[in-house]
């Protein structure tokens, strides 16, 4: 091969690594750069994790042990049987499902209205929706149980899913209005040329496209909902009320910590949302919009 | 695909719903004549939630028809927890209360004065300084359960080792330290946080020096004595037993009970100055400790101090079941009951005779618990109270940090604090 | 470039609307409709608490049987009290650097995770979202023990390296003990932003980038012209929100440290939970978080001005 040919040749290469997709560079760099985090992000966790297996003649243990010498489950034992958090683990599913599917409802409605009308007084509803989330929660305590005992809703999932939503509401619709906000608005006009409707508009060309906004929105409210303690503690006092947050929270006591029972509940608690999380990500962050723009 | 997932969703939803429906609780006001609400921090620990729902049962037991509605609580959320519920008016009819929050619980008018309801040979058999310690204005608003007086934890072995022995006063306490600090050790388990727990044992060792942080004078205006030449020897003294003879190991400020606990567990430290419920935790995280604890009463400066530490039930003067709840306190404090509880929990009776008949606190362990809880003496009951002790914590603190500060101004800058919290609260 | 031509779209865009569909109620009448349930929730659920809040700020209260009202006294107390202001610049500290950790690693992590090319996307997604799953209180615990002084995993680390010979008193040193408390709190809030990020970069249209790449952009030109602005509203509003979050955060500091070494991590929140729930006086900490909530809607208001001014 003449030394002509071989340059012509890397230079065509060059073109398809510069031009096509397929050929791109291994991504080195970016690859050091998340295993670096991913190690900073799994140190605490697996510090966790070893908690949860550890005995407790072994917790404090100095040095500390970076592997258990002896493995024991009594943490997930205690934590099924001392604390019936199969129960906590039923109260935290219902409340937290419940409030995550209506508060996204309610801002996604509210949310898209936002970014796409301009309606009377849109200004003041998207900073009052804010201004909720600024006064510390503490406060807020009192008030909401004596809402809720208006209206007879201590101790029921009614009564915590309703004040779920309200904490969740005011961020999901901020946060569904920027996504709206990201999405072309000629696809509303050419769709509103086809006929379609306002609802149509909605429901059809521009809910599709917000499917990862969507569904990181409800990561989010599910979250935190899922975590959430203090009004959990204050709203629902009886046992059998109990979600898994408060569970967790009550290990937890000046004079007393009971650390692997805390560790290994929380790893139970958590293991749904790494599943949930893992499998469900392709639905929120394949292409799928990129696709569909081009439509 | 999308409308199976909505189709889910639609379910989920109408189920929670349903389940919402369903599992609506009448409010626990309603007029059952024999059911009692009880707001407690038992439940929540163990070994103590076991066995106080035995103590329900019997209690149910032998007064069958009567309903007990359990709700639990972790300490350190309790007050947050009651005040709530007053606020809300839901308060239950028997609520949790100790040491710290009786005075704010009786400020809101929420704790009925127990009196009326015993009789002369029931208040005869409570410790005299438990009842001092659960009496406000002259009246009984806290029936004490258990109480959980501080006084030196130590090591057994290594005193013997060193050839010492155990602290009467508080130069002896930091000589014992001395001679068993050393290869790891050190000798004294610093509380150091600016918490309850470290604010109270500085609170111990500021007042056996001869200052008060906080008093009533004849005319019944609340004073102080921090800023006095013995107040700054008592911070002085703490400081130096951590930054002179380092007997404290480092970390002290951010080493709260827990932290401390698990140190003496770890074969660290070698005395602590705590609570007998410490005990049952450092032998189930290190058993062969079994043996080579002792106790001793707090060590005296100019005078001592152990301040009162109880815990007990207060009565909501609203209940309707009033005599039914007092039963119920009294039920599960009867001396057996005391005295299998401190088996399990470590923590002391309250009831003379029970301090008496149990076996189990009548050794050399227990020793000094028991001289501590009969020696314990009320703290100030100003609702302001907890500012001043988070004062002194930052003082301690911050002396600690800097071993080089001049130790007057910084106790002067201390009084100055204080002195302003009492006039503001005027 | 077209991105931005999104970008500036809306409020011209807006603007034209307002002018042409002067007089027609139809767009103002969906726009309320649609937006009237969350307007429902807020008003049912938030609008007593805040005013209640509000309210008690100017009583001496124990919430239950004395209400004396006193006016502006917490007001002009606090405002004349150093340790407050020292507080809220402390407060802003945390916030900023806070806030800025977590912008800076949400942005690395979530551009690299979007890559076509990336191996173990999946699976380096998992992992770095972790921290978000676990409840406050038990990541403020467990970062206590890895920072203990006496067995904590850093020390240990450290020592067995033979990096130090002393342990270092991360917690107990008013030096170390705000920057302890700041890993911990980007540590367990990154994920976050992270993923709101990555769903926003879902909606940057590839063809975009195929462009850029063609008009021969650099990878940092293409963030720059591509990528930020395309997640630009996602962008500013999870920052906004992560700043309200930090202002008033406090599980994880109280965890932690307790607003100790001396008053080293003293927040204004520590401050609002124990004068409310601690030494009781809830006007005086209602007072403290009027006043914070008072600032983050000047911050909120100013953002809002200068972005105007900015288009």
């Amino acid at each position: 091969m003449s030394a002509e040919a071989a340059k012509i040749e890397k230079k065509a290469e060059k073109s398809v690594v510069k031009h096509g997709k397929k050929v791109k560079r291994f991504p080195v760099v970016s690859l050091i750069i998340v295993i670096l985090g991913s190690i900073g992000v799994l140190v605490p966790v697996y510090w966790m994790v070893i908690t949860a297996f550890k005995p407790s003649t072994e917790l404090f243990s100095i040095p500390p042990t970076i592997w258990p010498k002896n493995f024991t489950l009594q943490g997930f034992k205690n934590v099924i049987h001392l604390y019936d958090f199969p129960t906590y683990f039923l109260n935290s599913m219902i409340v937290v499902c419940g409030s995550t599917i209506l508060t996204l409802v309610v801002s996604t409605l509210a949310g898209y209205a936002a970014s796409r009308y301009n309606f009377k007084g849109k200004g003041a509803f998207l900073g009052f929706v804010l201004v909720t989330q600024m006064f510390p929660s503490v406060i807020m305590l009192i008030p909401y149980f004596r809402i809720l005992r208006m209206y007879h809703l201590i101790n029921t999932y009614l009564g915590l899913i309703i004040v779920y939503i309200s904490f969740q509401t005011p961020l999901c619709t901020w946060l569904m209005y920027s996504y709206f906000k990201t999405i072309p608005k000629e696809l509303d006009q050419a769709a509103s040329i086809d006929g379609l409707n306002h609802w149509g508009i909605f429901w059809r060309i521009n809910l599709p496209l917000a499917v990862p906004g969507l569904a990181s929105t409800a990561i989010y409210s599910f979250i935190n909902s899922w975590n959430e303690f203090q009004f959990a503690l204050t709203l629902t006092s009886s046992e059998r009320m109990k979600t898994v947050a408060v569970g967790i929270g009550e290990m937890l006591d000046d004079t007393n910590v009971f650390y692997s029972d805390m560790m290994a509940a929380c790893i139970l608690a958590s293991i749904p949302l790494i599943i949930f999380f893992f499998f469900g990500q392709n639905l929120f962050f394949a292409g799928m919009t990129a696709g569909s723009v081009k439509e | 695909m999308k409308k199976t997932v909505l189709i889910a969703l639609a379910v989920l939803l109408s189920s929670a719903m349903l389940f919402a429906g369903g599992q609506t609780e009448t409010a626990s006001s309603s007029n059952a004549p024999q059911k009692l609400t009880v707001l407690t921090t038992a439940i929540t620990q163990n070994p103590e939630g076991p066995l106080f729902e035995e103590y329900v049962a019997e209690f149910k037991e032998a007064h069958p028809g009567v309903e007990i509605e359990l709700s639990g609580i972790p300490n350190n959320q309790a007050l947050q927890q009651i005040t709530t519920l007053a606020a809300g008016g839901s308060l239950p009819d028997i609520f949790v209360s100790t040491e710290n929050t009786i005075g704010a619980l009786y400020d809101m008018g929420i704790t009925e004065d127990l009196t009326p309801y015993m009789s002369d040979a029931e208040m005869a058999d409570i410790v005299d300084s438990v009842v001092a310690g659960s009496t406000i204005d002259g009246k009984f608003v806290m029936y004490p359960w258990y109480s959980g007086p501080n006084a030196v934890l130590y090591r057994t072995d290594w005193l013997e080792e060193a050839g010492v022995e155990p602290p009467k006063t508080l130069e002896e306490m930091v000589e014992v330290a001395q001679a068993i600090t050393g290869n790891n050790r050190y000798g004294f388990g610093m509380i150091g946080t600016n918490d309850d727990s470290g604010q109270t044992r500085f609170v111990m060792i500021l007042r056996s020096f001869g200052a008060r942080e906080l008093y009533q004078d004849e005319d019944g205006n609340w004073k102080t004595e921090v800023g006095t030449p013995e107040s700054v020897k008592a911070f002085e003294y703490f400081r130096d037993l951590r930054t002179k003879y380092n007997v404290a190991p480092p970390g002290a400020l951010e080493n709260s009970f827990n932290e401390n606990v698990n140190l003496m567990a770890a074969e660290q430290i070698g005395m602590l100055i705590s609570g007998s419920n410490s005990i049952g935790k450092i032998f189930t995280q290190n058993p062969d400790l079994q043996g080579k604890l002792g106790s001793v009463e707090m060590p005296v400066g100019v005078t001592t101090f152990t301040p009162v530490s109880i815990l007990g039930w207060s009565l909501n003067p609203e209940s309707k079941n009033k005599d039914l709840a007092v039963e119920f306190m009294k039920f599960i404090s009867d001396k057996d009951r005391q005295i299998r509880w401190v088996e399990t929990t470590g923590r002391m009776p309250v009831s003379k005779d029970a301090l008496a008949n149990s076996d189990y606190i009548n050794t050399p362990l227990f020793e000094g618990y028991v001289a501590a809880s009969d020696a314990m003496q009320p703290a100030p009951q100003a609702s302001f109270y907890p500012e001043i002790k988070t004062e002194l914590g930052r003082t301690y603190q911050l002396l600690i940090t800097n071993p080089n500060l001049d130790v007057e101004k910084a106790v002067k800058d201390c009084q100055a604090a204080i002195e302003r919290i009492i006039a503001n609260n005027k | 470039m077209p991105s931005q031509k999104n970008q500036a779209l809306p409020n011209s865009e807006t603007k034209a609307l307002k002018i042409r569909k002067k007089g027609s109620l139809t767009q103002d009448w969906v726009g309320n409709l649609f937006s009237f349930p969350a307007l429902f929730v807020m008003v049912a659920m938030v609008v007593y608490p805040l005013i209640y809040g509000i309210v008690i700020s100017f009583y001496n209260t124990n919430l239950i049987n004395r209400f004396e009202f006193v006016g502006l006294r917490y007001y002009g107390r606090l405002l004349t009290d150093m340790t407050f202001y020292k507080s809220i610049l402390l407060t802003v500290w945390f916030t900023v650097v806070t806030v800025a950790g977590r912008a800076v690693l949400a942005l690395l992590f979530s551009s690299i995770l979007v890559k076509d090319n990336m191996p173990c996307k999946k699976l380096f997604r998992s992992i770095l979202v972790l921290p978000w799953f676990f409840p406050d209180v038990v990541i403020g615990i467990v970062w206590k023990w890895l920072f203990n002084t006496n067995y904590g995993l850093f020390n240990f680390i450290l020592q067995s390296l033979h990096i130090i010979d002393q342990p270092i008193e991360w917690l107990s040193n008013p030096s170390t003990a705000m920057w302890a408390v700041i890993v911990a709190s980007i540590w367990k809030g990154f994920p976050f932003m992270m993923v709101m990020l990555m769903a926003a970069l879902q909606t940057v249209p590839k063809d975009l980038y195929e462009a850029a790449e063609l008009d021969g952009c650099n990878s940092f030109k293409q963030f720059q012209h591509v990528t930020f602005p395309g997640i630009m509203p996602v962008f500013s509003t999870t920052m906004m929100l992560e700043i309200m979050w930090c202002f008033k955060h406090f599980t994880m500091i109280w965890n932690l440290t307790k607003g100790g070494p001396v008053d080293a991590t003293r927040v204004v929140s520590i401050d609002i939970y124990k004068t409310g729930f601690e030494y009781m006086r809830f006007g005086e900490s209602s007072t403290r978080a009027v006043i914070v909530f008072v600032i983050i809607i000047a911050f909120t208001l100013l953002q809002k001005f200068l972005q105007r001014k900015k288009d």
